[in-house]
């Protein structure tokens, strides 16, 4: 028998549905992650302003993520970095790439397409 | 810098590798002192010990840090974990009733309780680990190569390959052929306590079996008694297909253990009782003990082959499932 949608039950999530929650949240913010720290690198950055233009738009980001995702998209060859003095302080300062740009346009379609996509999807449910 | 930040910065050092560690640390070390920099100018005062904790902990432990540095590492991935896992319990599970065949061989031939059971107890640290080492190392080469082996399965498309009647009907005269063969082998090898003539032909006169064959005697007998209760199970119930998956690779796990013990032994044949020992007659027996090693080595190869190849098939065929999607 189908259970009342009223039951108090269904508004408070188990720890289970919590664990897994934030399991497919993690990965739902993996692949935007990529797309911000790209975009957002269209203007020069070093990582703790990177950090900081980041959490100004409503993406929070920690050191941990950021720092080795900047490194792998450099081996990718999407961003360039390099090493300049700011404020008597040497700092690695990174931007997109010719490839980066290209790159982001294409992923910036595909984001768009994708979140039309589901927006109409979960507006017929 | 403080003592603190300096030691969690050389423990994410000592975590990292290749030459791109030093630019790591220096960027890390970059970071925090920007960050401690605009807290201390927001609470006027320098940070505190906790203070510094805690901002600490944002960047994660120094192994977990350097960890998401480098690429993602496994040794057998998810698409044949399940299979690897498989394969290694029916490893062990006929490794373990091959040697508990031989410790109940040795009680029955009278040796010593004591070495019976050292034989047994011996298990997990000899022949187990082995069993494991070889399965892994079979595994992650296998992983190495997986879409490799992928792409040549999909390019003849044998994961969705469906016998044909004309096939099914092969299958079972081979079969049939081969239950016949098993069963002439197990009188055969029943027979042969009665007249080592059917070993040795005229050498009988004197040549016999070395000790190795008396405690082995047992469990060849009732492995090939359950192998031949095998084939029929898979003549009458061809849908028992896991039985025949199961029982190929048992059977070629235990075909490579008794050839491993084989390997290992002393000496397969020896003088008959009350025949002089002339140095022409122990190097007859020597130059056979030398040919029957390289046989032995030669059936441990094939039969590792075999589990291999067995491997392989389960592997493109559950890989490569039948709605044409791969694991």
């Amino acid at each position: 028998m189908a259970r009342p949608t009223d039951d108090p039950t269904d508004d408070d999530p188990t720890a289970d549905d919590k664990a897994l929650f934030e399991n497919l949240r993690l990965e739902l913010r993996r692949g935007g992650l990529v797309l911000a720290v790209l975009g957002q690198l269209r203007t020069e950055h070093y990582g703790y302003t990177l950090r900081k233009a980041l959490a100004e738009r409503g993406l929070p980001v920690d050191e941990g993520t950021l720092y080795p995702l900047l490194r792998r998209l450099e081996t990718q060859g999407l961003l360039t970095s390099e090493w300049r003095e700011e404020d008597k302080r040497e700092k690695r300062f990174y931007r997109l790439s010719d490839a980066g740009r290209r790159i982001v346009r294409q992923l910036d379609a595909e984001w768009r397409g994708l979140n039309a996509s589901i927006a109409r999807i979960l507006e017929d449910e | 810098m403080t003592p603190l930040i300096e030691r969690y910065l050389h423990n994410v050092r000592l975590s990292l590798s290749g030459p791109r560690r030093d630019d790591i640390v220096r960027e890390l070390a970059e970071d925090i002192r920007t960050q401690v920099a605009d807290r201390e100018a927001e609470l006027g005062r320098a940070m505190t010990e906790p203070e510094q904790e805690a901002l600490l902990k944002q960047f994660g432990h120094p192994l977990a840090l350097a960890t998401r540095y480098g690429p993602q590492r496994h040794v057998i991935g998810p698409a044949l974990f399940p299979v690897y896992w498989m394969v290694l319990k029916v490893a062990l599970g006929g490794a373990l009733a091959v040697n508990v065949a031989i410790a109940i061989a040795l009680l029955v031939t009278g040796s010593p309780a004591d070495r019976a059971l050292g034989h047994l107890g011996s298990f997990p640290f000899t022949t187990a680990i082995m069993v494991f080492g070889w399965v892994t190392l079979v595994f992650a080469l296998l992983d190495l190569n997986l879409p490799r082996l992928l792409e040549h399965a999909w390019a003849d498309m044998k994961g969705l390959t469906l016998p044909r009647p004309a096939e099914a009907k092969g299958r079972s005269w081979t079969l049939v052929a081969e239950i016949v063969g098993s069963t002439a082998f197990l009188i055969w090898w029943l027979a042969i306590p009665g007249s080592p003539f059917l070993i040795f032909g005229p050498a009988a006169a004197f040549l016999d079996r070395a000790p190795i064959w008396h405690q082995l005697y047992l469990p060849i007998a009732l492995i090939w008694l359950a192998s031949l209760a095998g084939l029929w199970a898979v003549l009458l119930r061809p849908d028992w297909s896991r039985v025949r998956t199961v029982g190929r690779f048992l059977s070629d796990g235990l075909s490579l253990v008794l050839a491993a013990i084989l390997l290992h032994a002393d000496a397969v044949v020896q003088l008959a009782p009350g025949v002089e020992a002339t140095e022409k007659m122990v190097g007859v027996v020597r130059f056979i003990n030398a040919q029957a090693r390289i046989v032995f080595l030669i059936w441990l190869l094939a039969s590792l082959w075999q589990i291999v190849h067995a491997i392989y098939r389960v592997v493109t065929a559950t890989s490569t499932g039948p709605d044409g999607k791969t694991a």
